[in-house]
């Protein structure tokens, strides 16, 4: 209504041929001429789409203006709950992921060899038959299993199309990269509370927040929702809330905390069990929760109070015993209260899960389970369900092949997907060779821990097929370059994964006409499952998946009118202390002795010999309860590589992404003073005996190899740990990003949380001057 | 005839920079490229400042667009009158006028104000998220910060056409928008009841250096 008004104002002064008044509508600050210019062309024809953004899984609801066609500028949509029309500044630099000048811009198929960059169109149709015809005979050689998806950044249906694909064609091998993330976080809160999902926040009524290696205000999702709640805490209400930030970096969340605690990595799970001893002991807890609603309190306290005083934790993390006692004091009395170790941070550890588990079990001692101000469950809208399928004889006995990546096997016990086995095992042919395999979305050759590692795979494997946009460093070394849309570009719809607790489902749909010749990977499927014919085909029946998403929407009438009407649909308000809903454990209570981790041991026939690989120290029932175990670092020797490298994620990096935005790069560390490149951080006193200054050039350097970056020297780390940014260092990607930077992932040597296959960061270095 | 004014709310900012990026979006302003920001060449109408850390404390963070000063050095400086403040108290420029001397960005004392040392067009097809609402700035002159004056005169066409007054809250700078944290205010310092006149008067509020006698009109309210 607003522009049809503009357009009328504008359209009678074009009839009117003052120059004053073209003048005064458009402002003294334009040149005058163009001025004229613009008065004279029609009105241009302006809208705004709704949508959803997907520079990280944060999914905040946006709203994108579009004038005569081109997309010119994002903000949030006040109707979702996750933006509450705000947006980040990840958010705000989405026209630059569209309008990327190196985009792909259609199918290319490998001419000369792998990574030579020399490529020739292909058409879809042709791309498509040599694809279907690879996959027919594999299938008829009995060798369905040996086809692999590995991924990514899954949004909307596509997932459960790839799923279907494989389970239809034959495979086992869907591997998702979550170990490179939140694995352990997330099996630290299933197996104490039961729910395999990540969590939502009730920040805005927490009088209390204790974060555990934790960046909220920079690291976490939906951003934009944790910075409003920030906002929130602070001055949204009459007592301004409380924020205490442990980690051994003094993040920019850290440097806004009321309080910094520097701790030694990988050692939280010693402080909070310590916290705990203080709570219990000076009789804080919850006394209601935990009687009625926890499982193995006696056996929880009598280790924390027999072997966690704040003492015994003060030599383990190298935080003060007073600091500890207080801090739990005032997390215990300040209530509402609650903790969270993030979802990389504390869990990416060999300690990883063990450590999430002892934080997790602050929240249930102080009764921050489902409670206001607590850790909440995540709820998302029913939509309408999956259409069944059969499966033929190949199918089934193909997915009854073992999975490349070893999950939930007594390798790793609770693993569901374990991102980087795949390629070990790929690189050996370990239990078989991978033929062929889909990149959907992920980027392997960047995001894990030693790259080298992962290219020994992608050189066993014979046919790769890739469906990235950008010519990525993972994207180079395919045969075959099937380019997604950006999610600008797709239509597909979306759960907040977690936030507000409350349901918020979201629509990504086009904002414009998708660019060039793209196509969004979840149609690219189900042409392929057609093309397949028989029971595969059978197993996809739509033409698109704009038709699977309008089905899985129009099942719920409520969320479908909402999309339709304001792009968001905001679900039923909260409801707290749902036990029964979200304690699903065995005892249907909390528990602080883990029986699911029980019995999967029992079931696998988890041995000695299984404890000592698994690096799991403790013994008798302490297997099952929130422990510290001795933080394992790899690479060395010390002797050598004298200092710990941590890596960390700034507000201007969207996920793995971004490296290609120009807005973000240029703005990419802030406390730093860096724009357009990576740096190390080092504590003065380790710069001072290196005689490194402040923006000198060096190596960080590993066993495995060196980088070259900068040096920034500040107060803001424990001594003896160097932290470097993930993200750029790309060796592809377009302009912006190659060779921009450097990729601390080239030098961390591959460790584990060997409970889930989470990969453990932290890694031995030494830095020098360049 | 309102006297336009910020207020940002440094215990809510996260600084996250999404004001940063907003602005440059709906401004047109180019990215500089590494070669050129190595040079300080980075155009970033609000930017968000950083106070170095000490032993005491960490960094803190200041975001800083033009503060629209209602005695405005770089106004006092221009040879030509380029840059002029306005009945509204928008200091603005006229970019057909200047002739970049430079003169306003070194009077300046905020830091507000920008050259164009280079082509504000990005690449092909980035061009295309041009904001027709905005002009794209040649080489050679000097912006900053508008206090999106393409939004006031939105705001105010639609005020016009409704035949009422323009409310508090009806313009919104992109900065403010898009805050995630909710800790940028705007709106009309000469109306007493306005949010951003209100939260002025509080015993948080306090304003950068004010001593020099420029009498910005953003204020900041203290963290803690």
């Amino acid at each position: 209504m607003h522009w049809t008004r503009r357009r009328l104002l504008q359209a009678t002064a074009v009839g009117a041929a003052g120059a004053s008044v073209v003048g005064r509508r458009l402002g003294l600050d334009q040149p005058f001429r163009q001025a004229l210019v613009e008065a004279a062309a029609p009105p241009p024809e302006e809208t705004w789409v709704p949508s959803v953004c997907l520079q990280c899984p944060g999914a905040c609801g946006i709203r994108v203006r579009v004038v005569d066609g081109r997309a010119v500028k994002i903000e949030g949509n006040p109707a979702h709950l996750g933006s509450g029309g705000r947006l980040c500044p990840k958010g705000q630099s989405g026209l630059q992921v569209l309008y990327d000048p190196d985009r792909i811009k259609q199918p290319l198929r490998r001419a000369g060899a792998r990574g030579e960059d020399r490529w020739e169109p292909i058409s879809w149709d042709a791309a498509l038959a040599e694809v279907a015809q690879r996959l027919q005979d594999l299938r008829g050689q009995g060798l369905s299993h040996t086809v692999a998806v590995v991924g990514g950044r899954f949004q909307g249906p596509v997932e459960e199309l790839w799923k279907r694909f494989l389970n239809a064609y034959g495979s086992p091998n869907f591997v998702k990269r979550g170990a490179t993330c939140s694995q352990a976080a997330k099996l630290g809160v299933r197996l104490t509370q039961g729910i395999d999902d990540h969590m939502a926040r009730d920040w805005k009524n927490a009088n209390f927040v204790l974060l555990f290696g934790y960046s909220a205000l920079e690291a976490s999702r939906p951003l934009t929702w944790l910075l409003g709640s920030y906002g929130e805490m602070r001055r949204g209400r009459p007592l301004r809330a409380r924020i205490v930030a442990v980690d051994p970096r003094r993040s920019v969340t850290a440097a806004k905390a009321d309080e910094w605690i520097p701790i030694r990595p990988g050692t939280d799970a010693a402080l909070a069990l310590a916290m705990a001893h203080v709570i219990i002991r000076e009789d804080l807890y919850d006394k209601a929760f935990v009687e009625n609603h926890t499982f193995g309190f006696e056996q929880y306290r009598d280790l924390v109070l027999r072997e966690y005083s704040p003492g015994a934790a003060e030599a383990i993390t190298g935080v003060p015993a007073d600091t500890i006692v207080r801090v739990a004091r005032e997390f215990a009395t300040t209530r509402p209260s609650s903790c969270d170790g993030g979802d990389r941070g504390t869990s990416g550890m060999s300690n990883g899960t063990y450590t999430r588990m002892a934080i997790h079990s602050l929240n249930a001692l102080v009764g921050a389970i489902d409670a206001p101000g607590g850790i909440l469950v995540q709820q998302k809208a029913k939509l309408g369900k999956w259409p069944e399928y059969e499966t033929d004889d190949v199918a089934k006995a193909g997915v009854k092949q073992p999975r490349m990546d070893l999950a939930k096997t007594r390798t790793w016990p609770f693993g569901g997907n374990v991102y980087p086995q795949f390629f070990d095992s790929a690189a050996k042919q370990e239990p078989y060779p991978v033929n062929l395999m889909f990149v959907y979305y992920t980027n392997p050759l960047f995001v894990q821990p030693d790259p080298a590692r992962v290219m020994k795979a992608y050189e066993q494997i014979p046919f790769i097929v890739d469906f990235s946009p950008f010519m990525s460093e993972s994207a180079r070394h395919a045969d075959l370059i099937l380019p997604d849309n950006t999610y600008l570009e797709r239509y597909e719809h979306t759960g907040i994964g977690q936030g507000p607790g409350v349901a918020v489902t979201g629509l990504r749909r086009p904002v414009v006409r998708q660019l060039y010749d793209t196509m969004s990977t979840p149609d690219w499927i189900i042409r392929l499952g057609r093309a397949m014919g028989g029971s595969i085909a059978a197993a996809f029946p739509w033409d698109s998946v704009a038709e699977v998403v309008d089905q899985l929407v129009s099942a719920n009438p409520k969320v479908a009118a909402d999309l339709a009407a304001t792009g968001a649909s905001v679900g039923e308000p909260y409801t707290f202390g749902n036990y029964e809903q979200v304690l699903k454990t065995p005892s249907q209570k909390f528990e602080f002795y883990s029986q699911a981790l029980k019995q999967q041991f029992e079931k696998l026939e988890i041995g000695e010999a299984d404890l000592e690989r698994m690096g799991i120290t403790a013994r008798g029932d302490t297997v099952y309860l929130p422990h510290y175990e001795p933080i394992h670092i790899s690479g060395g020797p010390a002797a050598e590589y004298p200092l710990v490298l941590s890596t960390f994620k700034t507000a201007t990096r969207p996920e793995g992404r971004g490296a290609n935005q120009p807005f973000l790069a240029e703005s990419w560390g802030l406390a730093a003073g860096v724009r357009w490149d990576s740096w190390v951080e080092l504590h003065r006193e380790t710069a001072a005996q290196l005689g490194i200054s402040h923006g000198d050039a060096v190596y960080v350097e590993s066993r495995l190899g060196r980088v070259r970056t900068r040096a920034v020297v500040t107060n803001g780390t424990v001594p003896g740990v160097v932290h470097m940014p993930h993200g750029l260092g790309h060796k592809g990607y377009g302009r912006y990003a190659a060779g921009m930077g450097a990729n601390p992932n080239e030098i961390i040597e591959l460790d584990y949380d060997y409970l889930t296959g989470q990969v453990a960061w932290l890694t031995r270095v030494r830095v020098s001057k360049a | 005839m309102p006297r336009w004014g910020m207020v940002i709310d440094l215990d809510k900012c996260g600084a996250c920079q999404a004001c940063t990026v907003a602005c440059r979006m709906e401004n047109n302003v180019n990215f500089a490229g590494p070669d050129q920001a190595a040079r300080g060449r980075v155009i970033t109408w609000n930017e968000v400042l950083v106070i170095p850390e000490t032993e005491e404390s960490g960094p803190r963070f200041v975001p800083r667009p033009c503060m629209h000063c209602d005695n405005p050095p770089c106004v006092q400086v221009c040879p030509v009158g380029a840059t002029y403040r306005s009945d509204q108290g928008l200091v603005l420029q006229n970019y057909d006028r200047c002739i970049g001397c430079r003169y306003c960005t070194t009077a300046c004392p905020y830091g507000a104000r920008y050259f164009n040392w280079q082509d504000a067009t990005p690449p092909a097809p980035m061009d295309s998220y041009r904001n027709p609402n905005v002009p794209v700035r040649p080489v050679g002159v000097v912006e900053k910060c508008t206090f999106c004056v393409q939004r006031i005169q939105e705001a105010e066409e639609q005020a016009r056409a409704e035949g009422r007054p323009l409310r508090d809250g009806d313009v919104v700078p992109a900065c403010v928008q898009t805050c995630p944290a909710g800790a940028r205010y705007f709106g009309d310092l000469d109306d007493p009841e306005s949010q951003v006149s209100r939260l002025s008067r509080g015993p948080r509020a306090m304003r950068l250096l004010e001593e020099l006698g420029t009498r910005p009109k953003v204020y900041y309210l203290a963290e803690g």
